[in-house]
């Protein structure tokens, strides 16, 4: 991930803050330490409770005399934006691709046979975006779904044509908080799309969506811009899980 | 925020050279172990970073000009400092911006 602003437009905060454990990346989720860490931890994939910020550089964590104290640095604005790459899995992978097997007739059906839109869970609610053909580049809501078939209300533009392809994912940011959480790769710097809608992540929410169709190889490139949801500064109010 | 989160966040306080110790050794400290630098406007002129292998962090700077922390030259907290990152973290964190 990487810092992308703040809603707000507000100037980023830096401070350091001693490590509980090793940070081995930039731009990996921050967050408060518990009672019995000696400094503040990583993030897991479905919790970011107590979120302080992004790593903008590495820390070496040592119980020995003599290290060096472990120090991150972490832009602590409650309001920052973070920039996450869409992940296709738990790893960097490219984003699934659903290829329509049977033209649509008013612009509301995905129908792709060899995809399934409810395993391993369900994409009700999240979002397709044109990859390929006459629709590439519109984004909608999903908004029901069977095995094979997504479902918009608003129509697509076009009627897309068998072959035509679409990328898709399980949040739309535009729904409310009930289950609209991301969850994030092995690595904790992407997003990964093939993971359960969760309403108990308590992460991250998605502001913005930065796709890209198959012209801009988007299935590896595309990006959400997110925001924090339980940040240690704010006033979220949220109990402590 | 949770009493004892506010608790755990109070509890860390900004962490700082020791007060004896030259400015130039903390600062090369923190190159050795590559960590990203805020410097004010009175002690970034001072701090060459291009042989020390850093930058300025031109994506940040793009969004907001600045970054508002503790100067790691002087230790004021000022309102405008300007954030170095090691070279090759400029091409991780900060790629697209």
């Amino acid at each position: 991930m990487e810092y992308a602003g703040t809603l707000d437009g507000s100037a980023p905060v830096l401070r350091k803050f001693p490590v509980g454990e090793t940070v081995t990346d930039i731009g990996v989720p921050i967050r408060c330490g518990i009672a019995i860490s000696a400094g503040v931890r990583m993030v897991t994939t479905t919790n970011a409770n107590d979120l302080l910020g992004l790593s903008e550089d590495t820390a070496t964590y040592s119980t020995t005399q003599g290290d060096p104290e472990g120090v991150v640095s972490i832009i602590v604005n409650p309001g920052a934006r973070y920039r996450a790459r869409l992940y296709g899995g738990a790893t960097d992978s490219p984003m699934p691709i659903a290829v329509v097997t049977t033209a649509m007739t008013a612009g509301v059906d995905v129908v792709a046979a060899a995809t399934n839109f409810q395993t391993p869970d369900t994409k009700d609610s999240g979002f397709i975006f044109g990859y390929t053909g006459v629709n590439a580049g519109v984004f909608r809501k999903i908004t029901s779904v069977s095995s094979v078939t997504a479902t918009v209300t608003v129509p697509f533009p076009n009627n897309s044509q068998i072959g035509d392809q679409f990328t898709f994912g399980p949040f739309s940011g535009i729904q409310g908080r009930a289950d609209q959480f991301v969850g994030l790769s092995t690595d904790l710097l992407a997003v990964n799309v093939d993971l359960p809608q969760d309403a108990d992540n308590n992460n991250f929410r998605v502001v913005e969506f930065e796709l890209k169709t198959a012209f801009e190889e988007g299935d590896v490139s595309s990006h959400v811009i997110l925001a924090p949801f339980y940040h240690a500064y704010s006033h979220s109010g949220r109990t402590l899980i | 925020m949770s009493r004892d989160a506010a608790a755990r966040v109070a509890q860390w306080t900004p962490l700082r050279r020791q007060s004896a110790r030259a400015a130039g050794g903390w600062m090369s400290d923190l190159v050795a172990l590559e960590k990203a630098i805020s410097l004010c406007f009175r002690c970034a002129h001072k701090f060459n970073a291009k042989s020390q292998h850093y930058a300025r962090a031109t994506g940040i700077e793009r969004l907001h000009g600045f970054v508002i922390g503790e100067c790691d030259g002087c230790e004021m907290t000022a309102s405008r400092t300007t954030l170095f990152l090691p070279e090759q973290n400029i091409g991780t964190t900060w790629r697209q911006l």
